[in-house]
């Protein structure tokens, strides 16, 4: 058992960069340095050996000179079936490879702390699927490392910036556009509740196709004038793409960036303003406005009615993001967020709240607040010696009041409504909040309709507040059958091809009766996002009950092996 | 292995944009199954490090998702290449198919008509081996009996298994590896002559023996020309050479070789012809002749309005005349159309017809009607057995309805409701005609040998088409491309049939609905409308109908052919 004050690594592992963060014991959430000394490592492996690889910016390096050993962006390709990468004769999943970033943060991270560390919540696009989700929880698992939960990035990011804005009510959305990846969330931040009203997103967004624009223009540019493709070739490929992922860089905070070629003798410098830059990416950038529209109208409400917005993701600092954000929502998005940092903060805490209740920063909050409520009852006792015969109902220490959690929570972070003033010695704490995640895909059962043909029933809508619990009654759809199969199924549809079969739960042993027999089936979904599903025969009360896990794809034997594999081979 | 993985690697040739996968890694049939999986992996390899680049994703991701699967069809390339030569040619196969059902509803393939096939095929880009599968399969479906391909000369001259190195029992998958490898060695021969013919020798062996239809042909050609002893003896050296002297093979019919430089097929008058062409259909003839007598065919590029009678040349005689009618029915003012002439040497002939619609005056046009009408009558009536024609001899034969296959002493002549036969067999002559759902007519008839003879043939109804479908069943769907088809040339008739009712000055007009039954042949006919109440038109309209053959209903219990008619005198 977990001691309450070991370290709960908190990791965004991202499309093109991971971050690591920490909660230190005065309940202050701490980014995680890697050895080389920065606060992201690129998401980035390179295979030298059949047993050696090197994570992070070394691998960068690699790229140019040895591309068909690099990988990159393999968060692109988690979840999918038949997706291996090969390497000295073996065959890599995607889990691995991110098995092998885990491997390499988890191991600076014990070296910087100089203890072990064992458990992580590690964070996924809120849009990903539950094969996804699985996938990434497998290579945790296949780092070694103990995965308590796997939560969505907004939410992550959300806790981050709203823990220090804990009291009102707000209303935040959160624009997290990365290298791969992209999603909008709208959360809302209601005491300590920390409440995700709609999500939705696309897995196949993000930074890189910034990238690729650039580079489509510049490779094209290099072929008017020479006949000669730098994409056909992978290692100037990989040379040209750095130099458009740096103009890009350069684009947001100047006007104008060049980009030279240097492919087969020829030469070429190809310059580019940001505005080229914002014309050649048009149609990007009003994908991502249909999505954050989208998600306003599911949430029903309109921009005004947001209180924040927060933007999270390296590639929320190209101008044309902040600009576009800030015309739709007509105020400039929230500062004093690092959009590279946040989620692995935000993780860290998350990791606190939910796996480590009795963390000395939580129980030195809980004493304060204590503390505290005797004091104000003392202070008003003294003001009104008396006036009310019934004494003050105790504060419920999970709902504290605003100004306390204000002055609790280090000082200099205070933004609460109080009018308290701070108290004279720095006290340390952190304030429990509840997070309330929403179902990013609807829940299903696959039935046969009136025309005995398939058809996909939804059971948990997309959006629903978990933890949730559905019951339902279906029948026998034919006569004297004997089992009933209940088909878990993830994803918008009403075929069954549409959807993602992600369980069965089959009921044997029934005795023969009638077309129209009832039949119950639960589901409830936990705030874990474990799906419990239960099949109940009415009439006989047999039942089955069985957990609906995501699956990343791995058998348990394959997820052994591929962990031994793991745990000899050399991550620098 | 499964079609799948076929079908994935189809999909990644068309999204490379090569004709194969093994043009897509650079090689040829010559390299083996452990040097095409090598490069393959080689490949995956390759693209891995491209998975990220905008230009080559696609791809890139394919190749690492499927890989095994593409991995699969290169472990059985004979299959693969197979499947890629059967997509390519699938496009045209279609067109083939029809050219084959056509010639088989007679019931029968004889060897001049599946050589016409086969020289259709070839126009159409398909492979022998495609041809042979397609024919062998349309044959089996229909119940005919299907000849076995005819070889070349120098196809049946080598020895082709010798030039493989294998025995004659091989399968066929050692066959192609024995030829890869014979092939291989064959190129690398330094003397390039030498080597080109040594490949040459090759692929011919691998084209006779990579097919089993056109295999067991060799075999028999093989066994009933020479005993397998000298054939032995006679075995080419590993140069590939043939064989020094091949014994000529069994001739197919004695036919003496004709002057060299002469031409084989002559065509008398203008190659290309005009015509105007009013509401009635205008007629011509094309006379012709051959070296020597020979079957032959002969077929329309545009058969709705451009028919030619009759279908295959008399193997009885070297001079013969087609008859061929032009019908108003081409849909703009001007149609060109052409009849070939294939015979069975493979001379081809082509004359090309240009049909350009005349205005008719309302005085032609009532006339047009008149003779129509005249005609539905004469036939109706059928009165006559025998007309003794005047002119040019030869027998016509005019069906009421029509005809799926009319026979001369056992020998298709023809179908339609007008088979003109150039050339009859003269004296006692068996007559059969056949279509569905009327009795078959059986006539012995004399032909005589210098006169024409005109035959009319009125079929019976097998059954009443007293068909009406119930609410019970299933209205199918029909192709209206085969219905348009069928009811085209039936529409005239059609009209005739309502025109015997026809008072001066009247429009009539009116629908008939013919219920098809699921075997997609006609078994109720429904009519109403203006001269429905004769009973002559009732009679004649139920016969026309009752002609009607679609094709066999997918599903359902029955389909209906709509036929609205307005026939303004």
């Amino acid at each position: 058992m977990a001691t309450d004050d070991e370290i709960v690594l908190g990791i965004d592992l991202g499309t093109t960069f991971s971050a690591m963060a920490h909660v230190n014991r005065y309940g202050k959430p701490e980014i995680i340095t890697n050895a080389e000394g920065f606060q992201t490592t690129p998401s980035v492996v390179h295979f030298y050996d059949e047993d050696a690889c090197i994570v992070g910016e070394e691998a960068v390096k690699m790229v140019v000179i040895d591309p068909h050993n690099v990988v990159r962006f393999i968060k692109r390709h988690m979840g999918e079936e038949d997706f291996t990468l090969d390497f000295f004769g073996r065959d890599y999943t995607p889990q691995e490879v991110s098995a092998l970033i885990l491997r390499k943060l988890k191991e600076d991270a014990e070296e910087l702390l100089g203890v072990d560390v064992n458990d992580a919540v590690i964070t996924v696009p809120a849009y990903f699927n539950s094969a996804q989700r699985g996938a990434t929880a497998e290579a945790g698992q296949i780092a070694g490392l103990n995965v308590l939960s796997i939560i969505n990035e907004p939410t992550a990011a959300a806790i981050a910036y709203g823990l220090d804005r804990i009291g009102g009510k707000r209303k935040l959305l959160v624009f997290d556009l990365g290298g791969g990846t992209f999603d909008v969330t709208v959360m809302e931040i209601r005491g300590t509740r920390l409440t995700t009203i709609a999500s939705d997103g696309n897995a196949e967004l993000g930074g890189k196709d910034w990238d690729d624009r650039l580079l489509n223009h510049v490779a094209e540019q290099f072929y008017e004038k020479f006949q000669l493709d730098p994409r056909d070739d992978a290692a100037p490929y990989q040379e040209l793409y750095e130099r458009c992922l740096n103009a890009k860089i350069s684009l947001s905070s100047k006007e104008r960036a060049v980009i030279p070629v240097n492919y087969r003798g020829q030469r070429m410098v190809v310059p580019i303003t940001r505005t080229e830059f914002e014309e050649l990416t048009r149609d990007l950038v009003e994908q991502c406005e249909d999505t954050a529209n989208i998600v306003l109208e599911k949430a029903r409400l309109r921009w005004e009615d947001l209180d924040d917005v927060l933007l999270v993701g390296g590639s929320t600092r190209m101008p044309m993001i902040s600009n576009l954000l800030e015309s739709l929502a007509g105020k400039p998005p929230a500062e004093g967020v690092n959009p590279d940092e946040c989620v692995a903060l935000g993780a860290s805490l998350a990791g606190v709240f939910r796996h480590r209740p009795n963390h000395p920063a939580l129980l030195a909050q809980r004493q304060q607040m204590v503390s505290r409520a005797k004091e104000v009852k003392r202070e008003e006792r003294k003001v009104e010696p008396a006036p009310q015969s019934a004494p003050q109902p105790a504060p419920d220490p999970n709902r504290p009041k605003a100004a306390a959690i204000g002055l609790a929570y280090g000082g200099s972070l205070v933004a609460g409504s109080g009018s308290q003033k701070p108290p004279e010695e720095p006290t340390f704490g952190l304030p429990g909040v509840t997070i309330e995640d929403a179902t990013t895909h609807p829940l299903g059962i696959v039935v046969l309709d009136r025309n005995r043909e398939e058809r996909v029933v939804e059971l948990i809508p997309q959006g629903t507040r978990v933890p949730h619990r559905y019951k339902g009654r279906f029948a026998y759809a034919y006569e004297n059958m004997t089992a009933v199969r209940v088909e878990v199924t993830e994803g918008v549809g009403e075929r069954r091809d549409e959807v993602t079969v992600i369980g069965k739960v089959e009921l044997t042993g029934l005795p023969p009766r009638p077309r129209g027999t009832p039949i119950e089936v639960i589901y409830s979904y936990g705030v874990d996002q474990i799906l419990q599903v239960r099949v109940i025969d009415v009439e006989t009360g047999k039942e089955k009950e069985a957990q609906i896990q995501f699956q990343g794809g791995m058998t348990a034997d394959q997820l052994s092996r591929a962990r031994s594999h793991m745990r000899n081979m050399n991550v620098d | 292995m499964s079609g799948k993985n076929l079908e994935l690697a189809h999909e990644f040739s068309t999204l490379v944009g090569a004709s194969d996968l093994l043009a897509y890694l650079g090689m040829d049939h010559t390299a083996s199954v452990d040097e095409l999986r090598a490069k393959l992996k080689e490949k995956r390899k390759y693209m891995q490090g491209m998975q990220s680049n905008p230009k080559y994703k696609k791809q890139a991701l394919f190749m690492i998702k499927h890989f095994s699967a593409l991995d699969a069809v290169l472990q059985t390339p004979l299959e693969y290449i197979d499947d890629v030569r059967r997509r390519q040619e699938s496009e045209h196969l279609p067109v083939l198919e029809m050219t084959i059902k056509g010639v088989l509803k007679g019931g029968r393939l004889t060897g001049e008509q599946a050589e016409f096939l086969r020289h259709q095929a070839g126009e159409l880009g398909i492979s022998e081996q495609t041809f042979q599968e397609t024919l062998d399969r349309l044959c089996t479906e229909m119940g005919v009996a299907a000849p076995l391909p005819e070889l070349s000369e120098s196809e049946k001259a080598s020895d082709h298994y010798a030039v493989l190195g294998v025995n004659n029992a091989a399968s066929r998958d050692s066959i192609y590896d024995a030829y890869r490898t014979a092939y291989r060695e064959a190129k690398g021969t330094p003397e390039p002559a030498a080597a080109r013919s040594r490949m040459e020798a090759a692929d011919q062996a691998w084209r006779v023996l990579g097919d089993p239809r056109t295999r067991e042909a060799y075999d028999l050609a093989r066994q009933s020309t020479a005993p397998p002893a000298t054939q032995r003896e006679s075995t080419p050296t590993p140069s590939g050479a043939k064989a020094p002297t091949a014994p000529p093979v069994r001739q197919r019919t004695a036919m003496p070789d004709t002057v060299p430089g002469a031409p084989r097929l002559e065509i008398f008058g203008e190659p290309v012809r005009r015509f105007g062409v009013a509401n009635s259909p205008v007629h011509d003839e094309i006379r012709l002749r051959t070296a020597m007598p020979m079957n032959g065919f002969v077929t329309s590029t545009a058969p709705e309005w451009l028919r030619v009678e009759p279908a295959h040349l008399s193997p009885t005689t070297n001079e013969q005349t087609l008859r061929v009618t032009i019908l108003p029915e081409f849909e703009e003012a001007e149609a060109t159309g052409a009849i070939h002439i294939v015979t069975e040497r493979g001379d081809r002939a082509q004359i090309v017809f240009e049909a350009k619609r005349r205005k008719i005056r309302p005085v032609t046009a009532f006339l047009a009607v008149a003779a129509i009408l005249a005609i539905g009558l004469a036939v109706l009536l059928g009165s006559m057995n025998t007309i003794q024609g005047g002119g040019q001899p030869g027998l016509t034969i005019q069906i009421d309805p029509s005809a799926d296959d009319v026979l001369l002493n056992s020998q298709s002549v023809g179908s339609g409701s007008v088979v003109y036969v150039a050339n009859p067999p003269t004296g006692g002559v068996k007559l059969r005609v056949s279509q569905r759902n009327f009795r078959t007519y059986e006539q012995q008839i004399t032909v005589p040998a210098d006169q024409a003879l005109e035959v009319p043939v009125m079929l019976e109804l097998t059954e009443a088409m007293d068909f009406k479908p119930t609410a019970q069943m299933i209205q199918g769907t029909l192709d209206q491309e085969v219905v348009q088809k069928v009811m085209k040339p039936r529409s005239k008739a059609m009209d005739a049939c309502i025109a015997i009712a026809a008072e001066p000055g009247k429009t009539m007009s009116g629908t008939v609905r013919i219920h098809i039954r699921q075997s997609g042949r006609a078994q109720g006919v429904e009519m109403e409308g203006d001269g429905i109440n004769d009973p002559r038109v009732r009679t004649c309209l139920t016969r026309q109908a009752a002609a009607v053959y679609v094709h066999p209903l997918e599903e359902g219990d029955y389909a209906t052919v709509r036929y609205d008619y307005q026939v303004t005198p």
